[in-house]
């Protein structure tokens, strides 16, 4: 358990995304994902027991407002993730093997290395307008690539090694030498990059939305708040700095727990290929 | 080496051109029609087929997408729907400030990242190096956009240091357009300050734990001399790879940060144009920036082989 005690980047990761997701998940809970109504009748309401942050220029709860949209926008970049770590790990071993198909696989990477999430969702906004698919489509095609070369460069350093090659002349099959061997040794340095992804999601997300290209309303998210809240910063500068450090807060978890994972897993990892750790 | 660079340079063009093919087909063969946009739900069927026409939207996909490859080739890119103007010289006129943007945030980026990155480097596991470890971990999390609205609120409406947005061209006078690009500039290089100095850092104490940097050591050169001939030198090799990989970010970057200061650039532009359902200007100005960072790429691997011939014998 020492690793407990040294893994400070472990632990304030994880702290600070408890922080902010535990909170968010009750309230997207307590409210049943719905955005907190608007109230003319309070705006600019102080602080209190009821409105522990305040409300907005249109009445609603700032901190519900904002905790749901920290939901949401987390559920965006999670799926956007998910869907590019299961598509690319695939598309990476296939690389891994080599050969045409390989290839293949390594020129359409290069092809998505030129297309930043934002022109793929400028395109699909102009042909069928805002919605959540594009904007989680959009983030996961821009992922991909980077999955890909990571995939295929942590699988080819296992298939390397003698035990393989044994592996393999004892007649086991590609799919299973990768289900047996390559996956569960490959699979920290996959889940360290999911976390760190998460963070670079996150961020797509909040620039998307804030630009009016992501998920459309009314479910709260965080970039379109800010962009809502933008006129505000001359009199009510906290409207523009609450959802902004609660981005940064979600940015810096992961990518604390990201650094804190390569720490406790990847060590292992790199012993296995005869490195020094 | 030649066959490589000339497998390199094809592969590329192989890209550009699937990547054409792509944007095309987002823009043109997914449902929706520009001309029931532009003429409202109520138009009649003659109207609309007449705007077809106008429009050239009568031609199958192929010619379509033939007639706007040839046409960029002789360097038109159509007319746009909204402005009706050619769009070659809207995205020309967006070009004089987003480029400079871009550049500049690069150079700012490069100046303030390796330096921190040689620093910590040098310093690795002290007290200095963790510290600065921390602040570009905290850093690297910033949005840029929100970054940008930050320092507006501090520079321009507290401090009265820097027009909080606009931007009025380069005839207005060189340093007032530089005072108008300076808080985007630094709102969109400081994250990338923060990424270029962690990858210095890591470049660096991997050239440190060389075995041709003992060697030298052995061979009496001082430790400045050795860090400053030898492995600072070796160390920004892989530094110009993560330009390259760093480029679509920062272009992301340009285009958020130009809308949060107002500024008439490519990004302005871009957003108007999809919100208006501009196709020519999207499909064109989307096509242009992705050559542009394919084209990057390819230069930046080119010099990378060059300066480190080791990794000729690789593929691009």
């Amino acid at each position: 358990m020492t690793w407990l005690r040294t893994n400070r980047s472990l632990i304030a990761g994880s702290a600070l995304l408890l922080a902010c997701l535990v909170p968010a998940t009750l309230t997207w809970i307590w409210r049943g994902g719905r955005s907190p109504l608007i109230d003319i009748a309070h705006r600019y309401a102080p602080i209190s027991f009821s409105h522990p942050l305040g409300t907005d220029p249109f009445g609603r709860d700032i901190a519900s407002y904002v905790l749901t949209g920290a939901f949401n926008s987390t559920v965006i970049a999670v799926i956007a993730v998910t869907l590019a770590t299961v598509i690319g790990t695939a598309l990476g071993l296939v690389a891994a093997y080599g050969g045409l198909r390989g290839k293949a696989v390594m020129s359409t990477a290069d092809l998505g290395l030129a297309f930043p999430p934002i022109l793929i969702a400028a395109m699909l906004v102009t042909a069928q307008g805002a919605s959540a698919t594009g904007e989680i489509l959009a983030i996961a095609l821009f992922g991909i690539p980077a999955q890909i070369r990571i995939t295929r460069q942590a699988a080819h350093s296992i298939l390397v090694l003698d035990y393989i090659a044994a592996a393999r002349m004892a007649g086991l099959n590609s799919i299973d030498t990768i289900l047996r061997h390559v996956l569960p040794n490959i699979a920290p340095i996959l889940i360290v990059h999911a976390s760190t992804s998460l963070a670079l999601a996150i961020l797509s997300e909040a620039g998307l939305s804030y630009l009016g290209l992501g998920a459309p309303p009314p479910q709260p998210d965080l970039g379109r708040t800010l962009a809502s809240y933008q006129i505000h910063i001359f009199d009510h500068p906290l409207l523009v700095a609450i959802p902004g450090v609660t981005v940064m807060v979600l940015v810096l978890g992961f990518n604390l727990l990201g650094d804190g994972l390569r720490d406790l897993l990847e060590r292992p990892f790199n012993r296995l290929k005869g490195q020094p750790s | 080496m030649m066959t490589n660079l000339a497998s390199a340079i094809s592969g590329r063009l192989v890209v550009l051109a699937v990547a054409s093919v792509i944007v095309f087909a987002l823009l043109n063969l997914l449902p929706g029609d520009p001309a029931t946009v532009m003429l409202g739900l109520d138009a009649s069927p003659d109207s609309i087929a007449a705007l077809h026409h106008q429009l050239g939207l009568d031609a199958s996909p192929a010619t379509r997408y033939l007639r706007w490859i040839s046409g960029l080739m002789h360097g038109e890119a159509g007319t746009s729907y909204t402005y009706d103007v050619p769009v070659r010289g809207l995205i020309l006129e967006r070009f004089q400030s987003t480029l400079p943007l871009i550049l500049l945030a690069t150079g700012l980026a490069l100046l303030i990242g390796l330096p921190t990155g040689a620093i910590a480097a040098t310093h690795r596991g002290k007290g200095l190096d963790l510290a600065v470890m921390a602040t570009l971990q905290f850093l690297k999390s910033i949005p840029d956009f929100w970054l940008a609205m930050m320092m507006t609120l501090l520079f321009s409406l507290t401090l009265h240091w820097f027009p909080a947005g606009g931007f009025t061209g380069w005839n207005a006078g060189f340093f007032t357009g530089l005072r108008a690009l300076f808080l985007p500039t630094v709102a969109l290089a400081i994250p990338q300050a923060a990424i270029t100095a962690r990858f210095m850092r890591s470049s660096l104490i991997d050239v440190l734990n060389q075995d041709f940097i003992r060697t030298a050591r052995a061979q009496g050169y001082s430790r400045t001399a050795v860090l400053w001939k030898v492995a600072i030198p070796n160390a920004l090799i892989p530094v110009l790879t993560l330009i390259g990989i760093q480029l679509p970010v920062l272009v992301t970057g340009a285009i958020i940060v130009e809308s949060v200061f107002n500024i008439p650039g490519c990004g302005k532009l871009l957003l108007e144009a999809v919100n208006q359902r501009d196709i020519p200007v999207v499909q064109n100005l989307v096509m242009l920036i992705v050559a542009g960072v394919l084209l990057l790429n390819l230069a930046l691997s080119i010099i990378v082989r060059w300066l480190d011939p080791r990794l000729a014998g690789e593929s691009a």
